[in-house]
């Protein structure tokens, strides 16, 4: 074991290979949730239907729970990520939903690490003085804050101030063809600046409300990682050589302190993905944090297939998350072995 | 003795305010606080090793650093080549920074652990140089000039590359060597930077400062509780007491013949490897005093055998003390008190500083409350 790039190849491979048992888990008890949760959903999510789509309805759902699993996770396996009540397909909707979910969570990240890590920062070099009472007032506002609650305020209160838009991707259908299906990444594709600029002005808003509520985490990891370097003796040392503050504190002090921000931002993409149903259906984001909202029931007959189609991704996207923090982590630690 | 000395204080103090309690808020007292280094004067002659010593608490770490600027003085000036540097800011302050080195006591919590041998010992040279307005070396330049200088600190040229998670405590502690030996400064601060090590890495550590300084002629603030490291490698030493100086002079003066009862008493406390060379033990009893907000008057004055009245009144001065010449030593009653046969303290040991003498500072065996 040690640092070479074969030890992180091996590392990732093993990573992956126990994806699969975290992935059954997770499949079998989104399954369970969704077909033990409704007893005898038939008649009523049909009060009005005939009884010829009650019958339909009560052919699938009537059948014992690990007949049912069984059936569903054949089919999974053979690609087929089933259907909504109504035969509308649910695979389209996660890979048109996934990038676009993805886009929001990376602009959220990026905002937590630009603006949270700098502001632990702050709190450590001043700590226990104003600054850092008020970085601390601003991170525990926003872990304090529902999710609807931020959002909601934000596009009453905030979008009609800033004249920001609060709904969709686009203000107009775009000229060009949705590639990626990440509104940014797409309107760049087709070297269209004004599509680009109107992209991130859409983008800014849910972006901004997801980093606010799940920042807390990033300043208060970097904040009290980096009161534990501050005081040894090689910052002193850094600062002994001449440097600046600044590049004392960024360079040698944040460096060091990053690596325990790392994990702790992996761990947070869970929470990233779980604001994105509240944010995506407030913002109209078309990603599959919104579908999950639609699945669920919320505007009608619940969808068992897309909504476990989504906790499938989500714990996706919480493992891979994970891993990437654990391969930054080796690449930020010397110390550290991958294996 | 030359007459320029490379640096000097003049009644250098360093006071850390207490947060204020309620109390003190409330009636707007002023906030009490810590005096860890009050009212020291001291010089160092270019060349030379000054032995700072005392137990823990005493005020040498904060001394050291107020002496490198990594703490501000509260009050008080700091003289470095006759220029006052105590009120030095920004690049001004940087770009001083050549001169002044600190070797600190933790090998492991003083090397950047995510930085590799060479660019440790190579960003001072390159922050230096930028400062000074010349052109940054290439990578290639100063690697060379980074493998040149690893065989004199007693690293093997071929570790560029390893970290310093690599080392053992020793040569990380090398590598500290060859860090604060990079930017060719006048004074380096050594704060305890053989306590952390094993006994034999201690004298290789010690042997190779020395000869160091003897190739370079740069001068060294060793700060220890080990009065046998002083005794090989400094030439004067200066005892301090709950953040006051309180006997200096040449090695043999101080740690042979002391004057000042607390340095007596400190002596007394060495343990000796030879039971017939054993003295009476000299016994100091009582607490520690506080640092807050002490009490004018000596500061040993609650724990000393031979405290009176004017002890109690005013800080006792630095002054002459009886005898040889460049010992000082404060205390009042230095003459009576110098006077006193101080037993079997003025046998003297040639020993390098193998360890077998422990740190000062630790308290005695049961029985003797020293310290």
């Amino acid at each position: 074991m040690g640092r070479s790039l074969e030890d992180l190849a091996i590392f990732v491979g093993k990573r992956l290979l126990q994806l699969l048992p975290v992935l059954f888990g997770v499949i079998v008890l989104a399954f369970l949730i969704t077909h033990v949760a409704a007893i005898d959903p038939c008649p009523r999510w049909y009060p009005k239907a005939g009884h010829a789509t009650i019958m339909h309805c009560e052919a699938q759902f009537s059948r014992p729970v690990p007949v049912q699993f069984y059936d569903y996770f054949t089919q999974l396996l053979s690609g087929n990520w089933g259907t909504s009540q109504s035969g509308d397909p649910v695979l389209p909707h996660i890979l048109a939903g996934v990038p676009a979910t993805l886009e929001l969570v990376l602009a959220s990240l990026f905002l937590m690490i630009v603006i949270g890590i700098p502001l632990g920062v702050l709190g450590a070099a001043y700590a226990g003085r104003w600054a850092d009472h008020l970085v601390r007032i601003f991170y525990l506002s926003g872990w304090a804050t529902p999710t609807f609650v931020g959002a909601i305020l934000v596009v009453y209160y905030l979008a009609p101030t800033l004249g920001l838009p609060t709904s969709g991707v686009y203000s107009a259908a775009p000229p060009f063809p949705e590639r990626t299906h990440m509104s940014v990444v797409d309107a760049l594709l087709a070297g269209n600046l004004p599509y680009t600029v109107d992209a991130l002005k859409h983008l800014v808003l849910p972006a901004a409300v997801l980093a606010f509520i799940n920042m807390g985490i990033a300043t208060r990891m970097t904040r009290a990682s980096m009161l534990e370097v501050l005081p040894l003796d090689f910052v002193r040392a850094a600062r002994m050589k001449g440097l600046s503050n600044f590049v004392v504190l960024y360079k040698h002090a944040l460096r060091n302190a990053l690596i325990t921000t790392t994990t702790v931002l992996g761990v947070t993409a869970g929470g990233l993905l779980a604001g994105t149903v509240v944010i995506e259906e407030i913002f109209q984001w078309p990603g599959i944090g919104a579908y999950a909202y639609v699945s669920l029931g919320a505007t009608g007959v619940p969808n068992f297939d897309g909504a476990i189609a989504v906790v499938v991704v989500f714990a996706l996207g919480v493992v891979l998350a994970n891993l990437v923090a654990d391969i930054l982590y080796g690449i930020l630690d010397p110390r550290v072995e991958w294996r | 003795m030359s007459p320029e000395p490379l640096v000097e204080t003049v009644a250098l103090s360093k006071e850390f305010p207490l947060p204020r309690t309620v109390t003190e808020t409330f009636h707007r007292r002023p906030a009490r606080a810590v005096h860890a280094v009050d009212s020291v004067s001291l010089a160092l002659q270019p060349g030379e090793t000054l032995g700072l010593i005392g137990e823990s608490g005493s005020g040498k770490t904060t001394f050291g650093w107020l002496l490198s600027r990594l703490h501000d003085a509260t009050s008080g000036e700091i003289r470095f080549d006759g220029q006052e540097i105590g009120r030095l800011t920004g690049a001004a302050l940087r770009a001083w920074r050549r001169n002044v080195q600190v070797v600190f006591q933790d090998p492991v919590g003083s090397l950047d652990p995510r930085l590799k041998v060479w660019e440790i010992v190579a960003e001072p040279i390159r922050v230096q140089e930028k400062l000074r307005g010349g052109s940054s070396p290439s990578r290639g330049e100063m690697r060379a000039r980074v493998q040149a200088t690893l065989p004199q600190v007693g690293l093997p040229p071929d570790c560029l590359d390893q970290y310093a998670h690599e080392f053992s405590g020793g040569g990380r502690q090398r590598i500290s060597l060859a860090r604060a030996f990079s930017v060719d400064p006048r004074l380096i601060v050594l704060d305890e930077p053989t306590s952390a090590l094993d006994v034999s890495v201690q004298a290789q550590i010690l042997n190779r400062l020395v000869d160091l300084q003897r190739a370079r002629g740069l001068a060294y603030l060793l700060i220890t509780h080990n009065v046998a490291a002083v005794r090989f490698a400094a030439d004067r030493v200066a005892v301090m007491y709950l953040g006051q100086v309180v006997e200096v002079g040449d090695v043999r003066a101080v740690l042979d013949a002391p004057v000042h009862p607390y340095t007596k008493a400190l002596i007394a406390a060495l343990p000796r490897t030879d039971p017939s060379r054993r003295h009476a033990r000299y016994r100091i009893t009582g607490d520690i005093p506080t640092l807050i907000d002490p009490k004018p008057g000596c500061r040993f004055a609650p724990r000393c055998p031979f405290a009176k009245e004017p002890c109690r009144l005013a800080d006792p001065p630095l002054r002459p003390a009886p005898g040889a010449s460049g010992h000082l030593v404060a205390c009042v009653r230095a003459e009576e008190v110098g006077a006193i046969p101080p037993s079997a303290l003025l046998e003297s040991a040639e020993a390098p500083p193998t360890g077998v003498e422990p740190a000062v500072a630790a308290p005695g065996r049961p029985g003797s409350s020293v310290s």
